[in-house]
Protein backbone atom coordinates (compact mmCIF):
# COMPACT_ATOMS: atom_id res chain seq x y z
CA UNK A 1 0.00 0.00 0.00
CA UNK A 2 1.23 3.36 -1.35
CA UNK A 3 0.35 6.34 0.74
CA UNK A 4 -1.38 8.88 -0.93
CA UNK A 5 0.56 11.55 -3.31
CA UNK A 6 0.87 14.89 -1.71
CA UNK A 7 -0.18 17.83 -4.75
CA UNK A 8 3.24 19.44 -5.44
CA UNK A 9 3.80 22.82 -4.18
CA UNK A 10 4.09 24.61 -7.54
CA UNK A 11 0.52 23.39 -8.43
CA UNK A 12 -0.66 24.55 -4.82
CA UNK A 13 0.80 28.02 -5.60
CA UNK A 14 -0.64 28.16 -9.14
CA UNK A 15 -3.86 27.46 -8.05
CA UNK A 16 -3.98 30.07 -5.06
CA UNK A 17 -2.55 32.70 -7.89
CA UNK A 18 -5.38 31.50 -10.72
CA UNK A 19 -8.08 31.83 -7.87
CA UNK A 20 -7.19 35.29 -6.63
CA UNK A 21 -6.80 36.59 -10.30
CA UNK A 22 -10.43 35.46 -10.58
CA UNK A 23 -11.38 36.99 -7.07
CA UNK A 24 -9.63 40.17 -8.46
CA UNK A 25 -11.54 40.44 -11.86
CA UNK A 26 -14.81 39.66 -9.63
CA UNK A 27 -14.74 42.49 -7.34
CA UNK A 28 -13.72 44.84 -10.27
CA UNK A 29 -17.13 44.15 -12.13
CA UNK A 30 -18.76 44.16 -8.97
CA UNK A 31 -17.17 47.77 -8.60
CA UNK A 32 -18.35 48.55 -11.93
CA UNK A 33 -21.63 47.52 -11.45
CA UNK A 34 -22.40 48.90 -8.17
CA UNK A 35 -21.23 52.15 -9.58
CA UNK A 36 -23.57 51.72 -12.81
CA UNK A 37 -26.42 50.93 -10.90
CA UNK A 38 -25.88 54.05 -8.37
CA UNK A 39 -26.10 56.15 -11.36
CA UNK A 40 -28.92 54.54 -12.49
CA UNK A 41 -31.21 55.07 -9.29
CA UNK A 42 -30.52 57.96 -9.56
CA UNK A 43 -31.71 59.10 -12.31
CA UNK A 44 -34.60 57.37 -11.79
CA UNK A 45 -34.98 58.88 -8.03
CA UNK A 46 -34.78 62.25 -9.91
CA UNK A 47 -37.17 61.54 -12.31
CA UNK A 48 -39.54 60.07 -9.82
CA UNK A 49 -39.31 62.73 -7.51
CA UNK A 50 -38.54 66.17 -9.25
CA UNK A 51 -36.97 68.67 -7.10
CA UNK A 52 -38.82 72.16 -7.79
CA UNK A 53 -36.32 74.46 -8.75
CA UNK A 54 -35.34 71.92 -11.36
CA UNK A 55 -38.72 72.52 -12.65
CA UNK A 56 -39.96 75.48 -12.14
CA UNK A 57 -38.59 77.66 -15.21
CA UNK A 58 -37.80 76.37 -18.30
CA UNK A 59 -37.27 79.42 -19.42
CA UNK A 60 -36.16 83.78 -18.70
CA UNK A 61 -39.52 84.23 -20.02
CA UNK A 62 -41.23 81.92 -17.82
CA UNK A 63 -39.63 82.96 -14.98
CA UNK A 64 -40.21 86.37 -15.32
CA UNK A 65 -43.84 85.68 -15.32
CA UNK A 66 -43.67 83.79 -12.22
CA UNK A 67 -42.16 86.44 -10.54
CA UNK A 68 -44.16 88.82 -12.06
CA UNK A 69 -47.35 87.45 -11.00
CA UNK A 70 -45.96 86.82 -7.64
CA UNK A 71 -45.43 90.42 -7.33
CA UNK A 72 -48.53 91.12 -8.56
CA UNK A 73 -50.15 89.35 -5.85
CA UNK A 74 -47.84 90.86 -3.10
CA UNK A 75 -49.60 94.00 -4.06
CA UNK A 76 -52.40 93.21 -3.86
CA UNK A 77 -52.93 96.17 -1.93
CA UNK A 78 -51.66 99.26 -4.18
CA UNK A 79 -50.44 101.28 -1.06
CA UNK A 80 -48.90 98.39 0.87
CA UNK A 81 -46.01 97.29 -1.19
CA UNK A 82 -44.18 100.51 -1.27
CA UNK A 83 -41.59 100.68 1.78
CA UNK A 84 -41.19 103.83 2.37
CA UNK A 85 -43.79 107.21 2.51
CA UNK A 86 -43.88 108.41 -1.09
CA UNK A 87 -43.07 112.03 -2.26
CA UNK A 88 -45.84 113.90 -4.05
CA UNK A 89 -44.95 113.98 -8.23
CA UNK A 90 -45.55 117.45 -7.80
CA UNK A 91 -45.20 119.49 -4.75
CA UNK A 92 -47.97 121.72 -3.83
CA UNK A 93 -47.83 125.37 -4.98
CA UNK A 94 -48.79 128.90 -3.15
CA UNK A 95 -52.47 129.64 -3.85
CA UNK A 96 -51.82 133.58 -5.12
CA UNK A 97 -55.44 134.48 -4.86
CA UNK A 98 -55.22 134.01 -1.29
CA UNK A 99 -51.95 134.65 -0.76
CA UNK A 100 -53.19 137.84 1.03
CA UNK A 101 -55.24 136.30 3.25
CA UNK A 102 -52.71 133.78 4.40
CA UNK A 103 -50.33 136.59 5.11
CA UNK A 104 -53.39 138.03 7.34
CA UNK A 105 -52.77 134.96 9.73
CA UNK A 106 -49.38 133.49 9.14
CA UNK A 107 -46.62 135.24 9.45
CA UNK A 108 -44.00 135.89 6.28
CA UNK A 109 -41.62 133.87 8.68
CA UNK A 110 -43.23 130.99 8.41
CA UNK A 111 -42.56 131.05 4.56
CA UNK A 112 -39.30 131.24 4.63
CA UNK A 113 -37.98 129.64 7.41
CA UNK A 114 -34.96 128.13 6.58
CA UNK A 115 -33.82 125.88 9.28
CA UNK A 116 -37.07 124.78 10.97
CA UNK A 117 -35.31 122.67 13.59
CA UNK A 118 -33.47 125.05 14.70
CA UNK A 119 -36.85 127.03 15.81
CA UNK A 120 -38.97 124.30 16.64
CA UNK A 121 -40.94 124.69 19.60
CA UNK A 122 -40.02 123.51 22.98
CA UNK A 123 -42.60 122.69 25.34
CA UNK A 124 -41.26 126.06 27.54
CA UNK A 125 -41.73 127.68 24.42
CA UNK A 126 -45.40 127.33 24.60
CA UNK A 127 -45.91 129.32 27.87
CA UNK A 128 -44.15 131.94 26.58
CA UNK A 129 -46.31 135.14 25.05
CA UNK A 130 -48.23 134.39 21.72
CA UNK A 131 -46.28 136.45 19.52
CA UNK A 132 -48.19 138.20 16.75
CA UNK A 133 -46.85 135.83 14.00
CA UNK A 134 -48.60 132.62 14.87
CA UNK A 135 -51.80 130.98 13.69
CA UNK A 136 -54.68 131.32 15.55
CA UNK A 137 -55.83 128.19 17.56
CA UNK A 138 -59.64 127.20 17.00
CA UNK A 139 -61.23 129.31 19.53
CA UNK A 140 -60.13 132.23 16.77
CA UNK A 141 -63.43 131.22 15.06
CA UNK A 142 -65.25 132.73 18.05
CA UNK A 143 -66.11 129.78 19.52
CA UNK A 144 -64.44 126.63 20.95
CA UNK A 145 -63.07 123.71 18.41
CA UNK A 146 -65.75 120.89 20.26
CA UNK A 147 -68.73 123.10 19.41
CA UNK A 148 -67.59 124.14 16.14
CA UNK A 149 -67.37 120.37 15.60
CA UNK A 150 -70.05 119.18 17.30
CA UNK A 151 -72.84 121.88 15.43
CA UNK A 152 -72.88 120.74 12.33
CA UNK A 153 -72.60 116.96 12.94
CA UNK A 154 -75.83 117.67 15.32
CA UNK A 155 -77.54 119.09 12.00
CA UNK A 156 -75.91 117.31 8.98
CA UNK A 157 -78.04 114.74 8.24
CA UNK A 158 -75.59 111.17 7.90
CA UNK A 159 -75.56 110.57 4.50
CA UNK A 160 -78.16 111.22 2.16
CA UNK A 161 -78.37 114.80 1.97
CA UNK A 162 -78.19 115.86 -1.64
CA UNK A 163 -75.36 116.73 -3.36
CA UNK A 164 -74.58 120.72 -2.58
CA UNK A 165 -73.49 122.44 -5.91
CA UNK A 166 -70.59 124.61 -3.93
CA UNK A 167 -68.92 127.38 -6.06
CA UNK A 168 -65.96 125.40 -7.69
CA UNK A 169 -63.41 128.36 -6.97
CA UNK A 170 -63.51 127.73 -3.13
CA UNK A 171 -60.90 125.85 -1.89
CA UNK A 172 -61.35 122.54 -0.46
CA UNK A 173 -60.79 122.72 3.62
CA UNK A 174 -58.54 119.78 4.88
CA UNK A 175 -58.05 119.92 8.37
CA UNK A 176 -57.59 117.44 11.69
CA UNK A 177 -61.19 115.30 11.79
CA UNK B 1 -60.98 128.03 -13.98
CA UNK B 2 -63.11 124.63 -15.20
CA UNK B 3 -66.68 124.29 -14.29
CA UNK B 4 -65.98 121.80 -11.37
CA UNK B 5 -68.56 120.33 -9.78
CA UNK B 6 -68.57 119.76 -6.40
CA UNK B 7 -71.47 117.24 -4.15
CA UNK B 8 -70.98 117.47 0.05
CA UNK B 9 -72.49 114.73 2.16
CA UNK B 10 -71.99 112.41 5.27
CA UNK B 11 -70.37 109.24 5.40
CA UNK B 12 -68.39 106.74 7.39
CA UNK B 13 -68.69 109.36 10.75
CA UNK B 14 -67.52 112.44 8.62
CA UNK B 15 -68.21 114.53 5.75
CA UNK B 16 -67.76 113.68 2.12
CA UNK B 17 -65.92 116.25 -0.34
CA UNK B 18 -66.67 115.20 -3.90
CA UNK B 19 -65.29 117.55 -6.38
CA UNK B 20 -65.21 116.55 -10.60
CA UNK B 21 -63.55 118.77 -13.32
CA UNK B 22 -66.25 117.32 -15.09
CA UNK B 23 -70.15 117.88 -14.23
CA UNK B 24 -71.65 115.72 -16.39
CA UNK B 25 -69.83 113.09 -14.49
CA UNK B 26 -70.94 114.03 -11.12
CA UNK B 27 -74.04 111.37 -10.64
CA UNK B 28 -71.54 108.43 -11.65
CA UNK B 29 -68.71 109.32 -9.80
CA UNK B 30 -71.19 109.95 -6.49
CA UNK B 31 -72.46 106.92 -6.98
CA UNK B 32 -69.44 105.05 -7.05
CA UNK B 33 -68.23 106.99 -4.06
CA UNK B 34 -70.77 105.49 -2.24
CA UNK B 35 -70.48 102.31 -2.97
CA UNK B 36 -66.64 102.46 -1.87
CA UNK B 37 -67.40 104.32 1.60
CA UNK B 38 -70.25 101.55 2.26
CA UNK B 39 -67.85 98.74 0.88
CA UNK B 40 -65.78 99.61 3.38
CA UNK B 41 -67.80 100.68 6.23
CA UNK B 42 -69.07 97.30 5.88
CA UNK B 43 -65.50 95.40 6.17
CA UNK B 44 -63.31 98.19 8.72
CA UNK B 45 -66.25 99.71 10.73
CA UNK B 46 -65.13 99.35 14.82
CA UNK B 47 -68.89 100.52 15.73
CA UNK B 48 -70.77 98.11 13.62
CA UNK B 49 -71.61 94.78 14.97
CA UNK B 50 -71.43 92.76 11.34
CA UNK B 51 -68.83 94.83 9.93
CA UNK B 52 -65.47 92.31 9.28
CA UNK B 53 -63.77 94.48 11.82
CA UNK B 54 -66.12 93.72 14.47
CA UNK B 55 -66.16 89.98 13.73
CA UNK B 56 -62.06 90.13 14.09
CA UNK B 57 -61.91 91.87 17.62
CA UNK B 58 -64.80 89.57 19.14
CA UNK B 59 -63.07 86.25 17.88
CA UNK B 60 -60.99 85.77 21.15
CA UNK B 61 -57.94 85.12 19.15
CA UNK B 62 -59.13 82.80 16.68
CA UNK B 63 -57.96 82.65 12.90
CA UNK B 64 -60.61 83.79 11.12
CA UNK B 65 -61.22 84.08 7.42
CA UNK B 66 -62.44 87.64 6.40
CA UNK B 67 -63.10 89.30 3.23
CA UNK B 68 -60.55 90.58 0.79
CA UNK B 69 -61.48 94.35 1.53
CA UNK B 70 -60.44 93.70 4.95
CA UNK B 71 -57.56 91.88 4.21
CA UNK B 72 -56.26 95.09 2.40
CA UNK B 73 -57.12 97.66 4.66
CA UNK B 74 -54.88 95.48 7.12
CA UNK B 75 -51.98 95.86 4.75
CA UNK B 76 -52.28 99.43 4.62
CA UNK B 77 -52.43 99.57 8.51
CA UNK B 78 -49.44 97.10 8.95
CA UNK B 79 -47.70 99.14 6.55
CA UNK B 80 -48.30 102.43 8.17
CA UNK B 81 -47.11 101.22 11.07
CA UNK B 82 -43.86 99.48 9.72
CA UNK B 83 -43.19 102.75 8.20
CA UNK B 84 -43.51 104.71 11.16
CA UNK B 85 -41.42 102.52 13.66
CA UNK B 86 -45.45 101.92 15.44
CA UNK B 87 -46.02 105.50 15.82
CA UNK B 88 -49.29 104.66 13.84
CA UNK B 89 -50.69 101.24 14.96
CA UNK B 90 -53.65 99.51 14.08
CA UNK B 91 -53.81 97.37 17.54
CA UNK B 92 -54.94 100.82 19.69
CA UNK B 93 -59.13 99.78 19.90
CA UNK B 94 -58.49 99.09 23.51
CA UNK B 95 -57.11 101.90 24.35
CA UNK B 96 -59.71 104.34 22.32
CA UNK B 97 -62.64 102.49 23.79
CA UNK B 98 -60.57 102.86 27.62
CA UNK B 99 -60.40 106.67 26.51
CA UNK B 100 -64.20 106.66 25.90
CA UNK B 101 -64.10 106.21 22.10
CA UNK B 102 -66.39 103.08 21.77
CA UNK B 103 -69.13 104.32 19.85
CA UNK B 104 -69.30 106.50 16.76
CA UNK B 105 -67.86 109.85 17.42
CA UNK B 106 -71.29 111.54 16.65
CA UNK B 107 -72.62 110.13 19.78
CA UNK B 108 -69.75 110.74 22.09
CA UNK B 109 -70.29 114.14 24.31
CA UNK B 110 -68.19 116.84 23.03
CA UNK B 111 -66.33 118.42 25.94
CA UNK B 112 -66.91 121.46 27.60
CA UNK B 113 -64.87 124.32 28.42
CA UNK B 114 -64.75 123.19 32.33
CA UNK B 115 -63.70 120.08 31.29
CA UNK B 116 -60.49 121.07 29.97
CA UNK B 117 -59.45 122.56 33.17
CA UNK B 118 -60.01 120.08 34.82
CA UNK B 119 -57.11 118.81 37.08
CA UNK B 120 -56.57 115.14 38.46
CA UNK B 121 -54.23 112.59 38.66
CA UNK B 122 -50.84 113.58 37.03
CA UNK B 123 -49.45 110.40 36.22
CA UNK B 124 -46.79 111.00 33.63
CA UNK B 125 -44.97 108.26 33.40
CA UNK B 126 -47.77 105.92 32.16
CA UNK B 127 -46.58 104.11 30.06
CA UNK B 128 -44.28 102.77 27.57
CA UNK B 129 -44.08 98.60 27.58
CA UNK B 130 -45.86 98.45 31.38
CA UNK B 131 -48.87 96.25 31.30
CA UNK B 132 -51.53 98.47 33.42
CA UNK B 133 -54.91 98.18 35.17
CA UNK B 134 -57.57 99.80 33.97
CA UNK B 135 -59.05 103.08 32.40
CA UNK B 136 -59.20 105.68 35.31
CA UNK B 137 -59.35 109.02 33.35
CA UNK B 138 -57.53 111.42 32.32
CA UNK B 139 -55.85 114.59 33.19
CA UNK B 140 -55.63 117.33 31.75
CA UNK B 141 -52.76 120.00 31.22
CA UNK B 142 -53.98 123.61 30.24
CA UNK B 143 -50.79 123.85 28.19
CA UNK B 144 -51.34 128.02 28.34
CA UNK B 145 -54.08 130.19 28.97
CA UNK B 146 -55.81 128.94 26.06
CA UNK B 147 -58.05 125.79 26.49
CA UNK B 148 -58.33 124.20 23.19
CA UNK B 149 -54.50 123.15 23.62
CA UNK B 150 -55.22 121.89 26.85
CA UNK B 151 -54.27 118.56 26.55
CA UNK B 152 -54.69 115.08 28.52
CA UNK B 153 -51.99 113.31 30.33
CA UNK B 154 -51.81 109.92 30.15
CA UNK B 155 -53.28 108.09 32.29
CA UNK B 156 -55.91 106.02 30.34
CA UNK B 157 -54.48 102.79 30.79
CA UNK B 158 -54.64 99.56 29.69
CA UNK B 159 -53.79 95.81 30.26
CA UNK B 160 -53.19 94.95 26.84
CA UNK B 161 -49.98 95.23 24.96
CA UNK B 162 -50.66 95.95 21.84
CA UNK B 163 -48.67 95.82 19.06
CA UNK B 164 -48.53 95.66 15.34
CA UNK B 165 -46.27 92.56 15.25
CA UNK B 166 -48.86 90.62 17.26
CA UNK B 167 -51.04 90.60 14.01
CA UNK B 168 -51.25 87.53 11.86
CA UNK B 169 -52.31 88.19 8.36
CA UNK B 170 -52.50 85.85 5.16
CA UNK B 171 -53.49 87.74 2.44
CA UNK B 172 -52.95 84.50 -0.22
CA UNK B 173 -55.54 82.35 2.63
CA UNK B 174 -57.83 85.66 3.51
CA UNK B 175 -56.84 84.84 7.11
CA UNK B 176 -56.45 86.99 10.15
CA UNK B 177 -55.48 86.00 14.02
CA UNK B 178 -55.55 89.18 16.45
CA UNK B 179 -54.32 88.18 20.14
CA UNK B 180 -57.20 87.81 21.88
CA UNK B 181 -57.34 91.35 24.87
CA UNK B 182 -56.32 93.23 21.64
CA UNK B 183 -58.73 94.96 19.49
CA UNK B 184 -57.85 96.96 16.61
CA UNK B 185 -58.87 100.01 15.28
CA UNK B 186 -58.14 101.08 11.44
CA UNK B 187 -58.94 104.48 11.86
CA UNK B 188 -55.61 105.84 10.81
CA UNK B 189 -55.47 104.47 7.84
CA UNK B 190 -58.51 103.42 6.77
CA UNK B 191 -60.57 106.92 6.02
CA UNK B 192 -57.21 108.31 3.69
CA UNK B 193 -56.98 104.36 2.17
CA UNK B 194 -61.07 105.03 1.23
CA UNK B 195 -60.39 108.33 -0.22
CA UNK B 196 -57.97 107.15 -2.45
CA UNK B 197 -59.59 104.04 -3.48
CA UNK B 198 -62.70 106.51 -4.73
CA UNK B 199 -60.63 108.65 -6.37
CA UNK B 200 -59.18 106.44 -8.33
CA UNK B 201 -62.42 104.26 -9.18
CA UNK B 202 -63.83 107.59 -10.32
CA UNK B 203 -61.09 108.46 -12.17
CA UNK B 204 -61.07 105.01 -13.93
CA UNK B 205 -64.43 105.16 -14.90
CA UNK B 206 -65.64 108.47 -16.08
CA UNK B 207 -62.09 109.38 -17.13
CA UNK B 208 -62.47 112.95 -14.77
CA UNK B 209 -60.39 114.76 -12.82
CA UNK B 210 -61.51 114.59 -9.42
CA UNK B 211 -60.67 114.83 -5.93
CA UNK B 212 -62.01 113.10 -2.58
CA UNK B 213 -62.09 114.59 0.45
CA UNK B 214 -63.03 112.55 3.81
CA UNK B 215 -62.90 114.27 6.60
CA UNK B 216 -60.40 116.70 4.74
CA UNK B 217 -57.97 113.52 3.99
CA UNK B 218 -57.82 114.34 0.55
CA UNK B 219 -57.36 112.19 -2.89
CA UNK B 220 -56.82 113.41 -6.11
CA UNK B 221 -56.83 110.90 -9.16
CA UNK B 222 -56.80 112.44 -13.36
CA UNK B 223 -56.04 115.64 -14.63
CA UNK B 224 -56.28 118.54 -12.33
CA UNK B 225 -58.15 121.86 -13.22
CA UNK B 226 -56.16 124.41 -14.53
CA UNK B 227 -54.01 125.92 -11.48
CA UNK B 228 -54.74 122.59 -9.71
CA UNK B 229 -56.74 121.38 -6.84
CA UNK B 230 -57.20 124.44 -4.29
CA UNK B 231 -56.70 123.07 -0.76
CA UNK B 232 -57.29 125.17 2.55
CA UNK B 233 -55.27 123.71 5.03
CA UNK B 234 -56.29 124.42 9.04
CA UNK B 235 -57.15 123.17 12.22
CA UNK B 236 -60.37 121.77 11.85
CA UNK B 237 -61.71 119.97 8.38
CA UNK B 238 -65.49 121.64 8.94
CA UNK B 239 -63.91 124.98 8.99
CA UNK B 240 -64.61 127.58 6.51
CA UNK B 241 -62.31 128.24 4.07
CA UNK B 242 -61.24 131.48 5.76
CA UNK B 243 -60.63 130.17 8.67
CA UNK B 244 -56.72 130.89 9.99
CA UNK B 245 -54.61 128.46 7.63
CA UNK B 246 -53.20 128.07 4.46
CA UNK B 247 -54.27 127.76 1.04
CA UNK B 248 -52.37 125.77 -1.56
CA UNK B 249 -53.08 123.68 -4.81
CA UNK B 250 -52.06 120.24 -5.32
CA UNK B 251 -51.72 118.78 -8.86
CA UNK B 252 -51.96 115.27 -8.11
CA UNK B 253 -51.39 112.90 -5.01
CA UNK B 254 -52.84 113.17 -1.61
CA UNK B 255 -52.90 115.64 1.12
CA UNK B 256 -53.73 114.96 4.90
CA UNK B 257 -54.50 116.89 8.03
CA UNK B 258 -53.77 115.41 11.47
CA UNK B 259 -54.75 118.01 14.39
CA UNK B 260 -55.26 117.13 18.02
CA UNK B 261 -57.48 120.19 18.30
CA UNK B 262 -60.63 118.29 16.96
CA UNK B 263 -62.51 115.15 17.25
CA UNK B 264 -62.39 115.63 21.33
CA UNK B 265 -64.99 114.27 23.70
CA UNK B 266 -65.28 114.06 27.25
CA UNK B 267 -64.84 111.27 29.06
CA UNK B 268 -64.72 110.51 32.81
CA UNK B 269 -65.33 114.69 33.31
CA UNK B 270 -62.35 114.95 31.23
CA UNK B 271 -61.30 116.25 27.42
CA UNK B 272 -60.11 113.50 25.42
CA UNK B 273 -58.60 113.49 21.85
CA UNK B 274 -58.60 110.50 18.73
CA UNK B 275 -54.55 110.37 18.41
CA UNK B 276 -53.50 107.63 20.48
CA UNK B 277 -49.37 107.33 21.25
CA UNK B 278 -48.40 103.71 21.24
CA UNK B 279 -46.38 104.19 23.27
CA UNK B 280 -48.65 105.78 26.58
CA UNK B 281 -51.76 103.81 25.05
CA UNK B 282 -52.88 107.53 25.98
CA UNK B 283 -54.11 110.93 23.51
CA UNK B 284 -50.92 112.06 22.53
CA UNK B 285 -49.07 115.21 24.38
CA UNK B 286 -46.60 116.83 21.81
CA UNK B 287 -45.69 119.61 20.92
CA UNK B 288 -48.02 120.13 17.40
CA UNK B 289 -51.38 120.86 17.16
CA UNK B 290 -52.05 120.24 13.47
CA UNK B 291 -49.78 118.68 10.90
CA UNK B 292 -50.72 118.58 7.05
CA UNK B 293 -48.45 116.60 4.54
CA UNK B 294 -49.01 115.97 0.63
CA UNK B 295 -47.45 112.63 -0.79
CA UNK B 296 -48.04 110.45 -3.31
CA UNK B 297 -51.37 109.62 -2.16
CA UNK B 298 -53.50 110.23 0.46
CA UNK B 299 -52.47 106.86 2.55
CA UNK B 300 -49.13 108.15 2.62
CA UNK B 301 -49.99 111.61 3.85
CA UNK B 302 -51.95 110.73 6.49
CA UNK B 303 -49.13 108.04 7.49
CA UNK B 304 -46.98 110.90 7.62
CA UNK B 305 -49.23 113.65 9.33
CA UNK B 306 -50.48 111.35 11.50
CA UNK B 307 -46.59 109.68 12.96
CA UNK B 308 -45.85 113.60 12.85
CA UNK B 309 -48.32 114.35 15.37
CA UNK B 310 -46.58 111.13 18.02
CA UNK B 311 -43.38 111.49 17.17
CA UNK B 312 -43.65 115.41 18.41
CA UNK B 313 -40.42 116.91 18.59
CA UNK B 314 -38.38 114.48 16.11
CA UNK B 315 -41.61 115.06 13.55
CA UNK B 316 -40.04 118.09 11.37
CA UNK B 317 -36.83 116.29 11.13
CA UNK B 318 -38.17 113.08 10.08
CA UNK B 319 -40.79 114.33 7.40
CA UNK B 320 -37.79 116.46 6.00
CA UNK B 321 -35.64 113.27 5.65
CA UNK B 322 -38.67 111.87 4.11
CA UNK B 323 -38.82 114.77 1.47
CA UNK B 324 -42.35 115.41 2.32
CA UNK B 325 -43.48 118.51 2.20
CA UNK B 326 -45.66 119.51 5.09
CA UNK B 327 -46.74 122.14 7.36
CA UNK B 328 -46.35 122.19 11.09
CA UNK B 329 -47.90 123.92 13.65
CA UNK B 330 -46.94 123.62 17.02
CA UNK B 331 -49.28 124.91 19.90
CA UNK B 332 -48.60 128.56 20.48
CA UNK B 333 -49.39 128.86 16.61
CA UNK B 334 -46.39 129.02 15.53
CA UNK B 335 -45.84 127.36 11.99
CA UNK B 336 -42.73 125.55 10.37
CA UNK B 337 -42.96 123.80 7.17
CA UNK B 338 -40.46 120.82 5.32
CA UNK B 339 -39.74 119.79 2.05
CA UNK B 340 -41.13 121.89 -0.71
CA UNK B 341 -43.90 123.19 1.10
CA UNK B 342 -45.06 126.47 -0.40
Amino acid sequence: MTPPRMPSRSHTTRSRDFALRRLGVCNRWLLAGSVALTGVFSEMAASAFPGKTHKAYHSAAERAAVLAAAKARAQHSSQSSSSSLQAPAQAPQASAETHSETHSETTPEQHTEPTPERHEATPEAHSEPVPERHEAAPEAHSEPAPEVHSEPQAAAPSTESAPAQAAPEAPVVSGGS
Amino acid sequence: MSAAATANWEALGTSVVLRVTDPAAMPRARALVEHELAAIDRACSRFRDDSELSRVNAAGGRRLRVDPLLIEALQVALRAAELTDGDVDPTLGSALELAGYDRDWALLTPPRAGDLETSGDRDTDAARGSDIDAARGSDIDAARGSDIEAVPRPIVRARVRAGWQTVELDPDRLTVRVPAPIRLDLGATAKAWAADRAARAVAHDTGTGVLVSLGGDIATSGSAPDGGWRVHVTDDHRSSPSAPGQTISIAAGGLATSSTAVRRWRHAGRAMHHIIDPRTQAPVVGAWRTVSVAAADCVDANIASTAALVRAGDAAAWLGELGLPARLVDRAGHVRTTGDWP
